[in-house]
């Protein structure tokens, strides 16, 4: 890591949040699917980085969109606990070639496919913590479940929109 | 000890992780505390500068909409006053709450709002430097709107009604039976009523208006119409759906109550209460 690629991070990170707060809080389909879009942040750091920053990045991020959500503590858990798991579900999960000439696992560096394999199944529990922390408990399972499973495919498409954008090679590389 | 802190060292991601953990269930706990003073939400000086901005940007696409809003009010206002000025009974008529003098009106606008939460919150732009409190109620021009929850100089955070453990103490205004209105979670326009028992014959289309009880609203503010009725062989209260009469979809102005006499209220409520457990 050199520090123009760490400006170029806390830039990123910016506009992540930024646009969290200012746009994808009010970007609501039908009551049930919901835009996180922070995740992507975290999703798509670096593969350099080590555990314990990631970890304390995810704290971090969590702890300002939760004061702006007004829900303190729920993202904070939420993204702590993926930020934990991304290592060992990016271990678990490496393609044919390792990670050898991968900078971030995103589309750019590997494919659609395997991103989706990557990225679904984190935001699934990031945001099955967040909505069930909200729900205060297990008692809507189903419709809580639902909101997940959509806001999940939501998010998820508006992360791929924005690397096929914003992270296509060649630019910010 | 040696080998305990080399086990530490070792795995220390994960001892990160427990102690990041054990921090956000905490604050997870601990916010959830029904009024709790806390820095770190939307009335904090940062967040609800960044919401104001935002807004101010919005209220361009909003304008109509508010000086409708604001026209059919001051409709309903003239027409009070046309009503009343013409004869007054004292036996019949009753004071409109907002000229009793009991209770103080500060108008705030709301510069972020959201409705498809579980625990819905909106952020206003005036705080204590306006006399806001923790505590006070907010209504619209169309009904009840919510309860304030934190303050700070210049902006304060409340609980919308559509706040999954906020409860409101209601009467069903035809009836006079007192009951308690919360919000379900899920439709924004909808609030159930608890506590209703079967002896009241409750039927669509009837009002539903504040108790007055909890000092925080006056009596008579509109909450909504009995939208859905049923009840169950066994039990022994209604399940009542109500539709919101306050569209909090598009909230603008609000007005922010304060009860001046509350505190005398709770004195003297609490000198009871206290005698009893004597």
């Amino acid at each position: 890591m050199n520090s123009s690629n760490n400006v170029k991070q806390i830039l990123i990170w910016v506009l992540f949040v930024a646009s969290q707060i200012l746009f994808a809080q009010n970007f609501v389909l039908y009551n049930r699917a919901f835009c996180f879009v922070y995740v992507g942040f975290l999703l798509l750091l670096p593969l350099g980085i080590s555990r314990n920053y990631i970890l304390l990045i995810g704290f971090f991020t969590g702890f300002i969109i939760d004061v702006f959500y007004n829900s303190l503590g729920t993202h904070m858990a939420a993204m702590t606990l993926i930020a934990f798991l991304r290592p060992i579900w990016l271990n678990a999960i490496t393609p044919r070639g390792g990670y050898e000439n991968v900078d971030s696992p995103a589309i750019k560096d590997l494919s659609l496919s395997w991103f989706l394999a990557y990225a679904l199944p984190l935001m699934f529990l990031h945001l099955a913590v967040v909505f069930f922390i909200e729900a205060g408990g297990f008692h809507m399972f189903f419709y809580v479940i639902s909101k997940v499973l959509l806001s999940t495919l939501l998010t998820a498409l508006v992360l791929v929109i924005l690397q096929y954008l914003f992270y296509s090679k060649g630019r910010f590389s | 000890m040696r080998r305990l802190f080399q086990f530490i060292y070792q795995y220390r991601a994960f001892f990160i992780f427990l102690l990041l953990e054990v921090i956000s269930g905490w604050l997870v706990v601990n916010h959830n505390d029904y009024i709790s003073a806390s820095y770190f939400n939307s009335s904090s000086a940062i967040a609800g500068n960044v919401y104001e901005n935002k807004q101010a940007v919005q209220d361009y696409f909003q304008l109509a909409k508010v000086n409708k809003n604001l026209v059919q009010e001051n409709e309903l206002l003239r027409n009070r006053l046309a009503g009343d000025s013409i004869f007054l009974d004292t036996a019949e008529v009753n004071i409109p709450f907002e000229l009793s003098g009991q209770y103080k009106f500060v108008t705030g606008k709301v510069v972020n709002n959201s409705v498809h939460r579980f625990r819905n919150y909106f952020t206003l732009n005036i705080g204590s430097e306006e006399g806001v409190e923790e505590g006070m109620g907010v209504i619209n021009p169309q009904g009840l709107v919510g309860k304030i929850k934190s303050v700070s100089t210049n902006f304060s955070t409340a609980y919308s009604a559509l706040h999954s453990s906020l409860l409101i103490s209601v009467l069903i205004d035809d009836t006079e039976t007192l009951c308690t209105a919360k919000w379900s979670g899920e439709d924004p326009t909808e609030i159930s009523l608890e506590y209703v028992p079967r002896h009241i014959k409750v039927q669509e289309g009837m009002q539903v208006v504040s108790s007055g009880y909890d000092s925080i609203f006056p009596q008579g503010v509109k909450l909504g119409k009995v939208k859905n009725v049923e009840i169950d062989e066994e039990s022994t209260f209604y399940d009542i759906e109500v539709s919101l009469s306050a569209d909090f979809f598009s909230l603008d102005y609000v007005y922010v109550i304060g009860n001046k006499l509350m505190q005398e209220k709770d004195s003297l409520e609490q000198e009871l209460q206290s005698e009893y457990e004597q």
